[in-house]
């Protein structure tokens, strides 16, 4: 019986270390963050119409994604009585180079629309009109390409709620999908 | 099904219920006998002896050694006697008259199936601590939901629940609490998947399932970190006794997802050294249905195979497993949003945005989840000094789950959000030490590593490592009406992440200690009362989720930060239980009181999380004294003739007492009973109709605006099954027809993380054949 209790020894001693050695401390290396693609950056370039010289950039950042940093952004200064013409751009600038993504939304118009909601203080100021419209049947609005319409008037301040609804196998039409790929409210200036 | 064919339905259950019960009645004799130890001849109490041939028996021997069968199909069969301790006894005999036999049994000599005993332990054999908590669930039992994961599996049992995410996804609730809290050991390995995840489903073939023991409540000395609320233990079943080869098919298909679901079981004894068995197993599942919609995306595919090799010769007794499971899971379309206001607009909707045809495809999002297990046993026995048990396991999980994407993230599509590779090996010692007068008891070393590395496009966790030994000392004590037992365990785990905070590669320790210990005692009143009561301390080390979580939790719009500073999680349970058995009658009642020096929650931030896509309420990982304490009961009762009833009632009542007031997702209280007619007609079996009536309350114990949505109201769900044995070639075959939800019932469950969006599945009929097989017998040693 000796021998059978050594070699049960030597059997269970020999399995044992085959697993427990082999335990390095380290985990391996993650892949680097950064590896999802998104919205970091959106940039209304914003021109008074019928005068080009009145123009400006008016952006909206979060350049390291959901969490971490807050987004960072201005507030939108308009000026009553005056029309603008606005041109969105979207941009993953967490890749470099950076990536337009507005480029996708225009290929893939017919499931995308922006909206353009003022908030009630605004809300007999400011009109927004989307210019660009989809091949569906009947054409509905993207978005990309926006007026302004400032109505005369005194100082107030408010904020206009832009969104991006993406139609994903479900019909667009006039109304937000269930799915928002970008929902930001911006900070609203008349003066 | 329309209303016709469920009418026809109902016709032929009410026809049923009426037969007169006694058609066709065989005669029958009793078998009865003692177990004897062959040296001693002393009375072997809790040997299982079981009768297979033309009917399938079993019973445990009782304190005298003695057992007795009653109602036994004269015939042919193989006698088998299985006691701890020693060898496996096996004979042919011819039952053809009352019979009485006296079977001696050789001592010493070890027979492990399972790292810890199997089948329905005596409450002897479970100890002190865990005799009134501790149940078996039969592979009987089990029966009614095999084809269903896990979690449908378990649920009919008190103090379980479920905590779905949709149609797809299942996990077992024990006493109020889930996931990282439950240790689920899977053919005597812990099983390791990414079981915090709360849409992380134990990776289990339930055909592999033959019966379940259930420790309710803490088990951290035997069972180490995690051990809180409960061990599930899941074990196959016994390797066969007699030479030859033989094995089981099983098939089953669902109404309401057009599931079919099919297992193959091939199985041999050799001789009396070796035995073995292969099953494989596969499912395939279209779209659950709500009453009044198609929940989409909502189909699974699994595929699995298994295989033992089992070796036992004179004190040495060995087992090598391999199982692999492979699953795609669809996620509920209707859940897929974009950010929090998408959120509140599909709750106030009422219904799915989604809804479509059935279809058995399966789109995005989805999960795609393999496991490989490795499990080695070997076992020695020094006559007159104890047992020698060692394991060792390996295991991979990799867990892929892909969202949907919208095409303007060119880079994204066609990749998996999340990318997940587990690998866990293992290494277990215990010594057993033989019965000492009253005293029994172990000690036991085991070690744990594990590394978990990561792809996909987002962020959930880290990469890491760790490393886990602990050693436990278990002593129990029997004499008389009492008895008592003892625990303690420590355990050091060492943890290494490494990750990216920016550019910075960033690599964080962490150092685990901590002490478990049980005390127990109970004590018989008499021969039909035990009463136990036991105090445990239990721990849990901190998932890897609690401290690292960073990210959007899409489905339910928040955003998840972790704490890298949380401590380890400790419970002390305390458990008073009241065992009660007579003829007709048994009982079982538990009260409980757990308390949480540092329970690890979610606590909502009062700044949201604002991003480019809309605020998201901010849930931030912390710790706080918490309780949760409840009841549970359980009663039999066999009513005259061939009708027999019972029930359940679960209570849990959680508190988070430094914000005084209740904790979130606790299960709803909940009833059960059933009412089953028992029919003896010619040349069947068991053959039975039972009803069941569930009743879930309202959650009333929550915080108002605390979530999205208030609890959703109470239900009542009615069930029905029917079931009978009968002989195929001599092999006792089972058919059963069931109807789940059987008034299409519309209902949202409070542990559905997907209530949000969409009912529950609506009624669903169930068919069901198990069907054992021999291919052929070797020529036996038969003396008959």
């Amino acid at each position: 019986m000796k021998h059978i209790k050594s070699s049960y020894i030597l059997i269970a001693a020999t399995a044992f270390t085959a697993v427990i050695p082999a335990c390095k401390k380290d985990p391996s290396n993650p892949p680097p963050i950064n590896q999802q693609e998104l919205i970091t950056t959106m940039v209304m370039h914003i021109e008074e119409s019928g005068n080009p010289s009145n123009a400006f950039d008016y952006t909206y950042k979060d350049l390291d994604g959901p969490g971490g940093n807050t987004p960072v952004f201005d507030t939108l200064r308009l000026q009553p009585g005056k029309t603008y013409n606005g041109q969105v751009l979207l941009l993953d600038e967490s890749s470099s180079p950076a990536d337009t993504i507005s480029k996708e939304v225009e290929e893939e118009q017919n499931v995308h629309q922006f909206f353009y909601t003022p908030s009630v203080s605004l809300n007999s100021r400011v009109t927004i009109d989307r210019k660009d419209m989809d091949t569906n049947t009947p054409p509905l609005p993207v978005g990309l390409q926006i007026d302004i319409i400032v109505g005369a008037g005194g100082t107030v301040k408010g904020s206009l709620n832009m969104k991006l609804s993406h139609y994903d196998e479900i019909p667009k039409t006039a109304d937000p999908s269930p799915e928002s790929d970008l929902d930001i409210d911006i900070p609203v200036s008349i003066e | 099904m329309n209303s016709f064919h469920l009418r026809c339905f109902y016709t032929l259950v009410l026809f049923v219920l009426l037969i007169p019960g006694r058609l066709a009645a065989q005669a029958t004799v009793t078998f009865s006998g003692t177990v004897l130890d062959s040296t001693e001849r002393t009375p072997v109490l809790g040997a299982e002896v079981v009768l297979v041939g033309k009917a399938h028996y079993s019973i445990y021997s009782d304190p005298s050694g003695k057992f007795s069968l009653e109602a036994v199909i004269p015939g042919r069969y193989t006698l088998s006697v299985n006691a701890r301790g020693y060898h496996l006894f096996t004979e042919a005999i011819l039952i053809n008259g009352p019979s009485y036999k006296e079977i001696e049994l050789c001592s010493f000599e070890l027979h492990l199936h399972e790292f810890t005993f199997t089948d329905h332990k005596p409450d002897v054999w479970k100890g002190a601590a865990t005799a009134g908590r501790e149940i078996t669930l039969s592979a009987d039992m089990l029966n009614r939901s095999r084809g269903q994961n896990l979690g449908e599996m378990l649920k009919y049992t008190a103090g379980l629940s479920t905590l779905n995410t949709g149609a797809t996804i299942s996990k077992p609730v024990i006493r109020g609490l889930h996931s990282q809290r439950i240790v689920v050991m899977n053919n005597g390995v812990k099983q390791e998947g990414q079981q915090w995840g709360l849409d992380h489903a134990p990776e289990i073939d339930p055909f592999s399932v033959d019966h379940v023991e259930l420790v309710k409540g803490a088990a951290s000395v035997r069972y180490g970190s995690d051990a809180i609320a409960g061990v599930i233990r899941l074990l196959p079943r016994p390797m066969p006794v007699t030479r030859g080869i033989g094995g089981e098919l099983n098939v089953n298909a669902f109404s309401n997802n057009g599931q079919g679901a099919a297992s193959l079981l091939l199985e041999s004894r050799v001789n009396s050294k070796w035995a073995w068995r292969v099953q494989g197993s596969g499912r395939i599942a279209g779209d659950s249905r709500a009453p009044d919609y198609v929940l989409s995306n909502t189909g699974a595919r699994e595929y699995s195979y298994n295989a033992t090799l089992d070796y036992q010769h004179k004190a040495w007794s060995s087992n090598l497993y391999y199982s692999h499971d492979q699953s795609t899971l669809g996620i509920f379309r209707g859940a897929h949003l974009g950010n929090t206001s998408d959120l509140r607009n599909a709750i106030a909707l009422g219904k799915p945005y989604y809804i479509r045809p059935f279809t058995y495809h399966i789109d995005l999002p989805k999960q795609e989840v393999s496991h490989d297990l490795v499990g080695y046993k070997l076992a020695y026995n020094w006559k007159g000094a104890g047992t020698l048990r060692t394991q060792l396991g390996w295991q991979l999980n990799h867990r892929q789950e892909f969202d949907r994407v919208n095409p303007i993230y060119t880079q994204n599509v066609g990749r998996p959000t999340y990318d997940l590779h587990l690998e866990t090996r293992s290494a277990e010692a215990a010594f057993e030490h033989k019965t000492l007068g009253a005293f029994s008891g172990e000690i036991g070393y085991s070690y744990t590593w594990q590394d978990n590395s990561i792809g996909g496009y987002a962020f959930l966790v880290p990469n890491y490592r760790y490393l886990n030994q602990g050693v436990y000392a278990l002593e129990k004590y029997h004499k008389g009406r009492w008895m008592a037992e003892a625990g303690i365990r420590y355990d050091h785990r060492s943890m290494a992440s490494l990750r990216y905070v920016g550019s910075q590669l960033v690599r964080s320790e962490f150092v685990y200690r901590n002490m478990s210990g049980v005390l127990a005692v109970g004590y018989h009143i008499n021969e039909k009362l035990l009463v136990s009561l036991s105090a445990d301390r239990a721990y849990r080390a901190p998932s890897i989720n609690e401290l690292f979580i960073n990210g959007l939790h899409g489905g339910t719009a928040t955003y998840e930060i972790g704490d890298t500073s949380l401590h380890s999680e400790r419970a002390y349970h305390t458990d008073l239980s009241l065992k009660y058995k007579v003829d007709k009658l048994s009982l079982t009642a538990s009260v409980y009181y757990n308390y949480f020096p540092n329970f690890i929650y979610q606590q909502p931030d009062t700044q949201p999380t604002l991003t480019i896509n809309g605020a998201f309420p901010t849930l931030r990982y912390m710790e706080t004294r918490a309780r949760i304490t409840g009841t549970e009961l359980e009663a039999d009762v066999q009513l005259e003739h061939y009708w027999k009833t019972g029930g359940q009632l679960n209570i849990v009542i959680g508190d988070n007492l430094d914000a005084d007031r209740p904790l979130v997702y606790m299960p709803a209280n909940r009833a059960r009973i059933y009412l089953q007619r028992n029919f003896k007609l010619k040349n069947t079996g068991d053959t039975y109709l039972r009803l069941w009536v569930q009743g879930v309350d309202r959650k009333r114990r929550y915080t108002p605006g605390e979530d999205y949505a208030d609890p959703p109201a109470g239900y009542i769900l009615l069930d029905l099954d029917a079931s009978t044995t009968f002989n195929i070639r001599k092999q006792q075959a089972t058919f059963s027809l069931g109807v789940r939800n059987m008034l299409n019932t519309r209902y949202r469950d409070y542990l559905d993380r997907f209530r949000y969006f969409s009912e529950e599945p609506g009624i669903s009929i169930v068919a069901r054949i198990t069907i054992p097989f021999t291919l052929f017998t070797f020529k036996p040693d038969q003396n008959q």
